[in-house]
């Protein structure tokens, strides 16, 4: 029988090169996005404290101590989740020093002061009505939490709900 | 999940819609039901040095009309992070809403094209273009295509070299129709139009009669 | 009961799948008839044990037993009637089933059509099409069991399908059409197959292949129009094609389906390109698995996609076994068809042709599989996430497709055979004056833009060329019998139905080549927020929004908000567009409304109501010709019918066997 080794040879490299792509393509994360802003001075922003329509927050007075920043909303279950994480390390880190602020993410005040109301409020919450802020720190879902340092630099994101141990990792080095 | 509807959301959704809209057409703010010295106080001011961009805009300010579409042109090219594959510039979800606001603010105040994908992907990563740059490894993206067409169209020239066709031959494999299609092939080239229809007729009957 | 009912149907069905792969394979090795005819029957067990199967999914669907897991899952007491049916393919595992129901069917009407001709190949084939049949089964049986019982309690309602899914009847008859077109490529491939192992490829084969191709490729175009319809009038962004991996997935095996079409025909013709053909068949069904693949493992994020689950791995085994199998049995097999002759004429000719428009397709195909296939390989070397989007695809798609419009109308115009003679060529040049001075008019009117005037331009010369091919054998006839010319042109027409009904194919495809360049060029939009009573400028028309109402439904509620078009002369219409609220999601889904007209849609798509402040913000899209896709899929459709109508008896067996 003649075969045509040609084929079966040139078909199994692009074959087995798509195969290896396809299966590779498993237990990645299907919509990722990576960040450049790892390490360079934080966006500004100016943002109003959520129940106090007066007090605002701007990124020039939080220079000097580590901030933690996390994007949530109520309608979120991992933010709801990584909720009692947030107010366990801020309890901790609080009085060391760092400034923790909640980021409201495409949701209505009422809901998130109900919502702080019952779960518990260990920091100030931002109110991001246009997602500028959002836009700027390059956030694409909730929960995202960022880590700035005593600079004012982005030390550390986190995609998804954090854990007061991945909190300690992060900041600890930072005070 | 709350299946209620929800008015106060709604509003501030259409606040900033209506925020969003009046930037984007560089006009004087909306009147906005709810109060508007917020809008003035809160988000990030728009001078360059507070953007957060490096560097200052590449170019002047353009004009309202060029801006739009510019504007447009660039939302075209990046991709709505929440959606599937849309553009910004398709999409209508809140966040490529808020992206398309960003865009064309920024091509008001004179920053390029190129500036504003640096913005986007230094957030959002390279992800974040749909046609991603001539470089690297893209080179084989950008190149296998064309490469196929040419090694495939060099086959098929090597394939019928030494092929070429006789203009008197017939059209090979038409067992059924007999001698009709040869008698056709032979008539194509006649003369007479009527000779040569009828053989056209003929050479469609018999190819799919088959 | 269903529970085990269901289970155990499914399992007949495996087991006369498994038994009857292999009665198959030894009625082809032993040349038995009775092994066959055992083979046959199994066949038919399968068949209607798949029907069976569904219809036992339905009965549970529709009388919510929610002891079934798959009922818990996508079931739910508030949903209408004709939600419940269609959910059966609303989730993973109910497609899965209906890709067993919709295998079985195709399966069973292959072996009651095949008959004892080819005593050669039928057994191979059948024995291959039960193969394929058996992964199936054993999917519905094991990973993806639908009619798996309901972990305890069992819940007395269910959540109901996915929102999306329900928010328009086009679901009803998309999904089903496209499954119909991808899982009856499964027939061609096992022909195919059989022709290899059988080592013979005769022309009564190579007209069965060319059929049971068709066939699937006529649901395949439908169902892809009516995804891109389905798209158009319920995702709200007014677009009907974004190159997102689940529309390549469907559009890969279709353009390796229409490459075969057209290189059948040399085949058959000119015995040349039996390798080339042959390797058409088994890709274009590989490139179904590899599209099913694509949308059931979840590697690929899109709108279409079923969320992440256990099949993935099992399915890309059965992809690595199907594709190194087909390669080997290539590879191995390919000379037993007898002496192959590859090559095609060159010259001016229709060959020359073919072997361009194949080129073309198979570089169509690679452009959207590099396309959609290159960002999981960028991954996997740098570790970066990358996006290749409609810009992209745009820049290598546009061009190609310009190139097969030229060859759509060249083809038809030049011989087989041999070189064209000076009158062909100056038909051909006299289309082309005719094209340009289209282009011409185009530029005159205002049309500045490259690509679609080239495109319009291109359909033109195609359209002639083709009304041309249409036209000249009736008026020959006409002249040559002295009949009547609508008598001699129904009588070419019915006689050479296949190539007429190819020539209708090739004018919807002209059809919709220039509405989607038109209405992707030309189109408009504007967004308007506007206060209740209050006005905005769009396309020179007014848009006054009138307020909004609550719409109660037991599924879902939907704030309807309306808006009055007004023009120069007064009123030209309502429209009310919406933002439907299910029970199962926090975010509204929209529900455009959609002006179609001939000329142009207008398209209001709700992006925000307020009704507590009377406020609302509606996109308003211009497009134009948009309706003129969907003329075209039916013109492909008219054309594919027309094209695969199964001869008569006498004709059929006047033809040479």
């Amino acid at each position: 029988m003649k075969v045509r080794w040609g084929i079966l040879a040139g078909g199994l490299v692009v074959v087995g090169g798509l195969l290896a792509v396809l299966a590779s393509g498993f237990g990645g994360t299907t919509q990722g996005v990576s960040n450049n802003l790892l390490g360079r001075p934080a966006p500004p922003f100016a943002m109003e404290v959520l129940g106090e329509r007066e007090t605002i927050v701007r990124t020039a007075a939080l220079t000097g101590a580590p901030v933690v920043l996390n994007f949530w909303s109520t309608w979120c279950q991992p933010c709801v989740l990584e909720h009692p994480h947030l107010l366990a390390a801020a309890q901790e880190f609080g009085p060391r020093g760092v400034k923790f602020y909640g980021v409201l993410y495409n949701d209505e005040p009422q809901k998130a002061e109900r919502f702080l109301a019952e779960k518990g409020q260990g920091f100030p919450v931002l109110h991001d009505p246009l997602q500028r802020v959002a836009i700027d720190y390059g956030v694409t879902g909730v929960p995202e939490t960022f880590v700035l340092d005593k600079e004012g630099r982005i030390a550390h994101k986190f995609i998804g709900p954090v854990s007061v141990g991945e909190l300690q990792a992060v900041l600890r080095p930072l005070l | 999940m709350s299946s209620l509807p929800n008015p106060a959301l709604l509003r501030t959704l259409l606040l900033g819609a209506v925020l969003v809209a009046a930037l984007v057409a560089g006009g004087p703010s909306v009147a906005a039901p709810t109060d508007p010295p917020a809008a003035d106080r809160v988000g990030v001011a728009s001078d360059p040095a507070a953007l957060g961009l490096a560097e200052p805009p590449a170019l002047a300010p353009p004009d309202p009309e060029t801006a739009k579409a510019e504007a447009e042109r660039i939302a075209d090219g990046l991709r709505c992070p929440v959606c599937q594959g849309l553009s910004v510039a398709d999409s209508n979800a809140d966040a490529a809403v808020a992206m398309y606001a960003r865009i064309a603010e920024l091509v008001r105040l004179g920053y390029s094209q190129e500036q504003i994908e640096d913005y986007f992907v230094d957030r959002y990563g390279e992800w974040v273009r749909l046609d991603p740059p001539v470089e690297g490894l893209h080179w084989l993206l950008w190149v296998a295509p064309a490469l196929l067409a040419v090694v495939g169209a060099a086959a098929i020239a090597l394939r019928a070299r030494g092929q070429a066709p006789t203009p008197a031959r017939p059209p090979a494999g038409t067992p059924t129709s007999g001698g009709a299609p040869a008698a056709a092939a032979s008539a194509g080239e006649g003369a007479d139009p009527a000779d040569r229809h009828r053989a056209a007729v003929l050479a469609a009957l018999g190819e799919d009669g088959r | 009961m269903i529970s085990l009912l269901g289970r155990a149907v499914v399992l007949l069905g495996l087991a006369a799948c498994a038994t009857g792969a292999v009665t198959g394979l030894i009625a082809a090795l032993r040349q038995s008839p009775e092994a066959l005819r055992l083979t046959r029957a199994l066949a038919y067990v399968f068949a209607g044990s798949m029907v069976l199967a569904t219809g036992l999914m339905e009965a549970a669907l529709l009388t919510h037993d929610f002891s079934v897991s798959y009922v818990a899952e996508v079931g739910s007491l508030s949903t209408p009637t004709w939600v419940t049916v269609v959910s059966l393919w609303s989730s993973l595992n109910g497609s899965i089933l209906l890709w067993g129901l919709v295998l079985g069917l195709f399966v069973g009407a292959f072996t009651y059509v095949t008959t004892d001709k080819n005593p050669l190949q039928t057994p191979w084939a059948l024995s291959m099409a039960l193969l394929v049949g058996v992964f199936f089964t054993f999917l519905v049986a094991g990973v993806a069991n639908p009619f798996a019982p309901s972990p305890e309690p069992i819940p007395a309602d269910g959540p109901g399908p996915n929102p999306l899914l329900q928010n328009h009847v086009l679901m009803v008859i998309h999904p089903p059409f496209l499954y119909l077109g991808y899982v009856g490529m499964t027939i061609p491939f096992a022909m195919g197959c059989a022709a290899l192992l059988a080592g013979r490829l005769d022309a009564a084969w190579v007209r069965g292949l060319r059929s049971w191709m068709l066939v699937p490729w006529g649901f395949l175009t439908v169902g892809i129009i009516l995804g891109g319809w389905w798209s158009y009038e319920v995702l709200g962004w007014g677009g009907w094609w974004a190159w997102d991996p689940v529309e390549n997935a469907s559009f890969l095996p279709w353009l390796t389906a229409t490459a075969f079409l057209h290189s059948a025909m040399v085949m058959e013709r000119k015995e040349q390109l039996r390798g080339w053909t042959l390797s058409l068949v088994l890709a274009t069904f590989l490139l179904t698995l590899l599209g099913t693949f694509m949308t059931r493992s979840g590697i690929f994020n899109s709108v279409h996609s079923f969320t992440e689950s256990p099949i993935g791995p099992v399915f890309l085994a059965f992809l690595a076994v199907a594709l190194i199998g087909s390669l080997a049995l290539l590879a191995f097999r390919i000379d037993a068809l007898g002496p192959v002759e590859d090559a095609v004429g060159g010259g001016i000719t229709r060959d020359t042709a073919f072997s361009f428009n194949n080129l073309l397709f198979t570089n169509f195909t690679f452009v959207v599989l590099v396309g959609t296939v290159y960002p999981l390989l960028n991954e996997a070397i740098t570790g970066k996430q990358i996006s290749v989007g409609e810009p992209w695809f745009d820049r290598y798609t546009a061009p190609l497709g310009l190139l097969l419009v030229f060859l759509m109308g060249v083809g038809p115009a030049l011989p087989w055979g041999r070189s064209a003679s000076a009158g062909q060529l100056k038909k051909i040049g006299g289309a082309g004056l005719i094209s340009l001075v289209v282009a011409g008019l185009c530029v005159a009117v205002g049309l500045r833009k490259v690509w679609p005037v080239a495109t319009i331009s291109m359909a033109a010369f195609a359209l002639l060329l083709t009304l041309d091919a249409m036209w000249a054998p009736a008026a020959a006839r006409a002249q040559a019998k002295g009949e009547a010319l609508g008598a001699a042109a129904w009588a070419v027409a019915r006689s050479a139905r296949r190539r007429y009904g190819g020539y209708i194919v090739h004018i919807g495809v002209l059809i919709i080549a220039v509405a989607h360049a038109s209405a992707t060029a030309w189109q408009t939009k504007e967004t308007l927020t506007l206060r209740q009573g209050e006005s905005g400028q769009f396309a020179g028309m007014e848009v006054r929004y009138e307020g909004s109402a609550w719409q109660e439904q037991p599924h879902r509620r939907s704030l309807v908000a309306n808006f009055a078009l007004l023009g120069p002369e007064g009123l030209i219409g309502t429209v009310s567009p919406r933002l439907n609220h299910y029970k199962k999601m926090g975010t509204p889904i929209g529900t455009p409304e959609v002006r179609t007209g001939l000329t142009e849609d207008l398209y209001f798509s709700l992006v925000n109501v307020d009704p507590a402040v009377g406020l609302a913000s509606v996109e308003v899209h211009r497009k134009p010709l948009v309706v003129w896709l969907w003329i075209g899929g039916l013109v492909m459709l008219a054309g594919t019918v027309i094209s695969a109508w199964p001869a008569g008896r006498a004709r059929a067996a006047a033809g040479p066997a």
